[in-house]
């Protein structure tokens, strides 16, 4: 919980807990930077003696080792170079892998709740994304921008105090005023990624209403309105670059006008006799390098400020509390009778409870329909069976074990689900079919579908095989709650906990899955909530929640 | 690169005034190094400090021109930059609004989305990154050349023809790796997009089936996937900056060199010796950010190859040339009428006959997947038919635009999306000049008077993605009301029932049926059966039989067994 809204650094220490990459990113950056720094003064010392040399009438033999120098510097550095680039993007990569594993997994251990999936999946993908140029163009060029100068005007310090005093005055101005500038445009930069956020949001939003809008004519509005947002958040970026750019006005000016002074200051030495030709030359080639990694740096901006940014989200994400999650240890019986007593759930924000004093008896084996009108928390009561939402008062058991005291992982074994509105996942029909079973064979997955009363799917030109789109795109409602029935009935669980499992089907394939939930029964711990009749009245016994008073329920 | 350049159409000034902005400022810098080399090699002669004023001014100049035209650059840069993408992005919505949904429905909208919108900051990062600092670096190694040549032809010809080899060679590395990682980084990136996208919104199913783990892996998978290709690129990327490094050391060798030899034969002032040194060095600095921004050409080609990709996709239902006729009679005629699921799929309705207008009303009933929505799909102009005729008002309708159709006829659709907005905000785009009582009365009559009088802030009530939830019940009569307001004079009401109790959906199918409008009910469920004018019983898209509820009771087919069940 460090740091969530206090200022962002350069870099984030936090980064540093993912360990590895990161250190050993960071080690040998600063030992190239080093390197890079050594490689630019001899150069710039050899060029200095080549020109001196020719002022003073030499040939090409004359000058022969210094050019042979050169080539080999020249040599150095282009491995130097090479060097960086891949060392960088390694580790830019491996940072974020980590990151995003750890996301993933942080998004597992919530069960999918208390985090909003968009901006979750937001900093997954392009928050992270943005990591990539922080790490492998940003930092390295930190590195650069900190030794650069230093063996520079070190260099300067020996061959012409004079010039080392004046690149020293006039190096701190440029962190100065991108300090500046940086303190400026940060709040700035935030409102620039919500601005990104909410484009992004509004782009998916629309998309998905734009059928509907269809049907009425306004479509077009909606392309209007979008147009809007997007040259709104064009006019926010470029207020906020022309500010950033000042920065780089700033560093620029600082940077060409000492290293005019530079120049006039040595030439009219020079022309007074007090410095030697060859210093000078050298000091006029090696003075802008003291400027070169401050400038670049300065030209990472976005990569900083986005990645800095980006990095803070996902750590925040990271550090914010995990939500409550079951931690019991204790084994769970097989095939249980479940036990409701005077269970009352509650959410926070709501006034009435979603469950108020409700209690369940079920025998193992037994087959019992929890019947209400919508809104009335039947799909809250399966929660509680699952284990997956705590209660407030009164007690849940199975096997007359409390359930938040089961090994959740272990409990959740054993129960098969079909949840109200399901998710289908990437892949086949098959493929979704087996989440419930991961070694079924395409018999079983058949007779599940064929039992489910997804015959449809067998009937498909690609069958089973047939590849869904997001979401199960491609199927209807009522299809794809049939397949999510399938997934449920092919895992081999005593318990079966069904959220509507009709609630889509016409009356001939509603009998169908019925039938189904009929043979099933005596082997299997049936529950299914469901406000249909015509599913209550086959279950051996019903329990009819109350209708949630108007208001109450809100 | 051409591909990229053609974007630019009416907006070329911006880009010229970009490269020019950018050449300047990499001149000014030359001209101040050199001109300091000059000044401090002209002291050296030890002449009259008048001599040197020149040289003195000309450097504070260079000096000041430099950071002012810097500054420039990068705000027309940008500027252009961004006000293309702007553009860019609006034009890719348009054309998914042109598309959808029925020219929409292979694709997984995420990774459209995904898709567009990483192609469109691929595309801002090519221009701002690749475009111009090679468009400046080929204008500087022009007039660098061109100014070493008039002290030294063979110094000015060496520095042109190493600018221009090293600028190729960097280009040619950049864009071959860079058009293999875009191939391949691209789908790598959506797979991971994908994953990711599984395990956040499935996440709850994922843990209670115990496939957590591997959907965690399958992501780790994809993550892994992408990052070898990264690492590829890196080394390409690396190349680049070897390549430019090796360039300009060795642009600066050989300038020394035939300098060198120039002067000592008495062919160069051996004072420009230094000049042309400093000017070489100077040259170079534009092609030493050209690596690291030539790897963004590949994916700003590729985006752009992808955004035309969608440009070029044919629309859903060709539109007319004309408005079709001035008045529309509210009358709509199937006949022999063949739809298909999508584009090049199957058929879902065959040989179809219906006839919708004010005052009828039909019910279309049959298992699911039996080829009802599409009829609605067809209906609404959202896919055009493979086969038969479809007339409003005896027009072909395709003579007639799209949303005329659908001012005639409109829905309240299966899977109807609720806006992120107040309840009203949602009501109204059925019309936007409704009353807070027409929209109050519009939810009494699907029976939700009760859920907003429940509701905290009343119409107000923020519902749909990040409002308040609503059941799916509740979302199927919302959209009802929604399409009771908008007075369409044919109404297709898609299972408006599912997930109500069944004395509420008798009640709300009472309601939709006494509108006086042309109805097509399409259910599920049983109600208001027997009040239709003619029930339509289609299986595996088609017509089974057809009548009226007593008449196919009466037949005893597959309508009788349906309802003795």
């Amino acid at each position: 919980m460090r740091q969530r809204t206090g200022p962002r650094q350069a870099f984030d220490k936090r980064l540093l807990r993912l360990g590895r990459p990161v250190r050993g990113f960071l080690a040998a950056t600063a030992g190239l930077g080093v390197a890079a720094a050594a490689l630019i003064v001899v150069q710039a010392l050899l060029v200095g003696r080549v020109i001196a040399a020719a002022f003073d009438g030499a040939g090409t033999s004359d000058v022969a080792g210094p050019l042979a120098g050169l080539l080999a510097v020249t040599g150095l550095r282009a491995a130097a170079a090479w060097a960086t680039e891949v060392t960088a993007h390694r580790s830019a990569d491996a940072t974020a892998g980590a990151l995003r594993a750890a996301l993933l997994q942080r998004v597992v251990a919530g069960r999918g709740a208390g985090s909003d999936p968009g901006a979750v999946a937001a900093a997954a993908g392009r928050g992270i994304e943005a990591l990539h140029p922080y790490f492998a163009r940003y930092l390295p060029q930190v590195a650069l921008a900190a030794i650069v100068p230093v063996g520079v005007v070190a260099v300067l310090a020996v061959l012409d105090p004079w010039s080392a005093v004046i690149v020293t005055a006039t190096l701190p101005l440029i962190p100065l005023f991108a300090a500046l500038t940086g303190t400026a445009t940060r709040a700035r930069m935030r409102r620039r990624w919500q601005a990104f956020t909410d484009l992004s949001s509004a782009f998916v939003e629309a998309v998905r209403s734009l059928p509907t809008l269809k049907v009425f004519g306004r479509s077009a509005d909606a392309v209007r309105r979008f147009g809007r947002l997007a040259e709104a958040h064009r006019a926010e970026t470029m207020a906020t670059l022309r500010i950033a750019f000042l920065s780089a006005l700033a560093l620029e000016l600082a940077a060409t006008i000492s290293i005019a002074v530079v120049a006039v200051a040595v030439g009219l030495r020079v022309l007074g006799a007090g410095l030697d030709l060859q210093a000078a030359v050298t000091v006029l080639i090696l003075a802008p390098e003291a400027y070169v990694p401050l400038r670049r740096l300065a030209a990472e901006f976005h990569a900083a400020a986005e990645g800095v940014e980006a990095a803070g989200r996902i750590l925040d994400l990271l550090d914010a509390p995990a939500p409550a999650t079951p931690h019991g240890t204790a084994a769970p019986p097989r095939r249980p009778r479940l036990a409701l007593a005077d269970v009352t759930v509650s959410y926070p924000g709501r006034e009435a409870p979603v469950l108020d004093r409700v209690s369940l008896d079920v025998a193992a084996g037994a087959y019992v329909a929890v019947a209400a009108p919508s809104g009335a928390g039947k799909s809250t009561l399966l929660g509680v069976l699952m284990g997956l939402v705590p209660v407030a008062a009164g007690r849940a058991e199975a096997g007359g074990i409390p359930i938040a005291d089961l090994d959740p992982d272990g409990w959740l074994a054993q129960i098969a689900w079909l949840p109200q509105t399901p998710h289908l996942f990437a892949g086949t029909i098959a493929d979704n079919v087996r989440f419930g079973a991961p070694d079924a064979g395409d018999d079983r997955v058949a007779a599940a579908l064929r039992d489910a009363g997804a015959g449809f799917a067998l009937r498909l030109p690609e069958g089973p095989g047939t590849v869904l789109g997001e979401r199960g795109a491609g199927l209807s409602a009522g299809q794809r709650s049939r397949v999510a029935l399938a997934r449920a009935l092919i895992r081999d669980a005593p318990v079966l906990l069904l959220d509507e499992p009709t609630a889509h089907l016409d009356p001939v394939t509603e009998i169908q899955v019925l039938d189904t939930l009929d043979s099933l029964a005596g082997e299997r711990t049936i529950v299914v909530a469901t406000h249909r009749e015509a599913a209550a009245r086959r279950a051996q016994r019903v329990l009819r929640l109350p209708a949630p008073e108007a208001g109450a329920l809100r | 690169m051409r591909r990229l350049l053609s974007l630019w159409r009416g907006d070329r000034w911006r880009l010229a005034a970009a490269v020019a902005t950018g050449t300047g400022t990499v001149a000014a810098g030359a001209g101040l190094l050199a001109t300091g080399a000059y000044l401090i090699l002209r002291a050296g002669l030890h002449p009259p400090i008048l001599d040197l004023t020149v040289a003195i001014v000309g450097v504070r100049f260079f000096g000041i021109a430099r950071a002012a035209l810097r500054y420039l650059e990068r705000l027309v840069a940008h500027g252009a930059a961004l006000r293309l993408t702007a553009r860019l992005r609006t034009d890719a919505f348009s054309h998914v609004e042109r598309l959808s949904p029925g020219g929409l429905e292979t694709d997984r909208a995420g990774e459209l989305l995904a898709g567009i919108a990483d192609d469109l900051e691929d595309l801002q990062e090519s221009m701002v990154r690749s475009l111009l600092p090679a468009a400046v670096t080929a204008a500087v190694s022009l007039l660098a050349g061109l100014i070493a040549g008039l002290m030294l032809p063979s110094a000015g010809a060496v520095l042109a023809a190493a600018l221009a080899v090293t600028a190729g060679a960097a280009g040619i590395v950049a864009a071959r790796w860079g058009r293999w990682a875009a191939t391949r980084l691209g789908p790598a990136r959506a797979g991971l997009a994908g994953a990711v996208v599984d395990l956040v919104e499935g996440a709850a199913e994922a843990v209670a089936f115990g496939r957590a783990p591997g959907l965690l892996e399958r992501a780790a998978d994809a993550d892994a996937a992408l990052r070898r290709l990264s690492r590829r690129a890196a080394w390409a990327s690396g190349l680049g900056s070897a390549l430019v490094a090796l360039g300009s050391g060795l642009a600066l060798w050989l300038v020394l060199r035939v300098a060198v030899a120039a002067s000592s034969a008495g062919a160069l002032d051996p004072l420009l010796v230094g000049v042309l040194a400093l000017l070489a060095i100077a040259a170079f600095e534009p092609a030493a950010t050209l690596p690291s921004g030539l790897d963004r050409l590949g994916p700003g080609v590729a985006a752009a190859g992808r955004l035309d990709a969608l440009a070029a996709r044919p629309d859903p239902v060709p539109e007319p040339d004309g408005r079709g006729p001035d008045h529309l009679e509210p009358a709509l005629v199937l006949r022999g009428a063949w739809i298909r699921h999508r584009a090049g799929a199957d058929h879902a309705v065959r040989d179809l006959d219906l006839d919708l207008r004010p005052g009828r009303t039909v019910a279309l009933v049959g298992e699911s997947g039996a080829g009802k929505s599409s009829v609605a799909a067809g209906l609404l102009r959202f896919r055009d038919l493979a086969r038969g005729t479809y007339t409003v008002g005896g027009v072909d309708a395709g003579e007639i635009p799209a949303a005329r159709v659908r001012r005639v006829v409109g829905a309240a659709a299966e899977d109807a999306h609720l806006l992120a907005a107040s309840v009203r905000a949602n009501l109204a785009i059925a019309d936007p000049d409704a009353g807070d009582d027409d929209l109050v009365a519009a939810l009494a009559e699907v029976h939700l008077g009760d859920w907003l009088a429940g509701l905290p802030d009343g119409l107000d009530t923020p519902i749909g993605p990040g409002g308040r939830p609503v059941s799916g019940g509740e979302r199927r009569r919302i959209s009802l009301a929604r399409a009771l307001l908008a007075r369409f004079p044919i109404l297709i009401a898609d299972e408006p029932t599912a997930g109500l109790d069944p004395a509420t959906a008798a009640a709300v199918v009472d309601e939709v049926l006494s509108t006086g409008r042309g109805v097509l009910l399409i259910t599920h469920g049983t109600e208001g059966l027997d009040r239709v004018d003619e029930i339509v019983v289609l299986d595996q898209g088609r017509v089974a039989e057809r009548g009226t509820h007593r008449q196919l009771l009466a037949a005893g087919g597959r309508y009788a067994r349906l309802r003795g069940a």
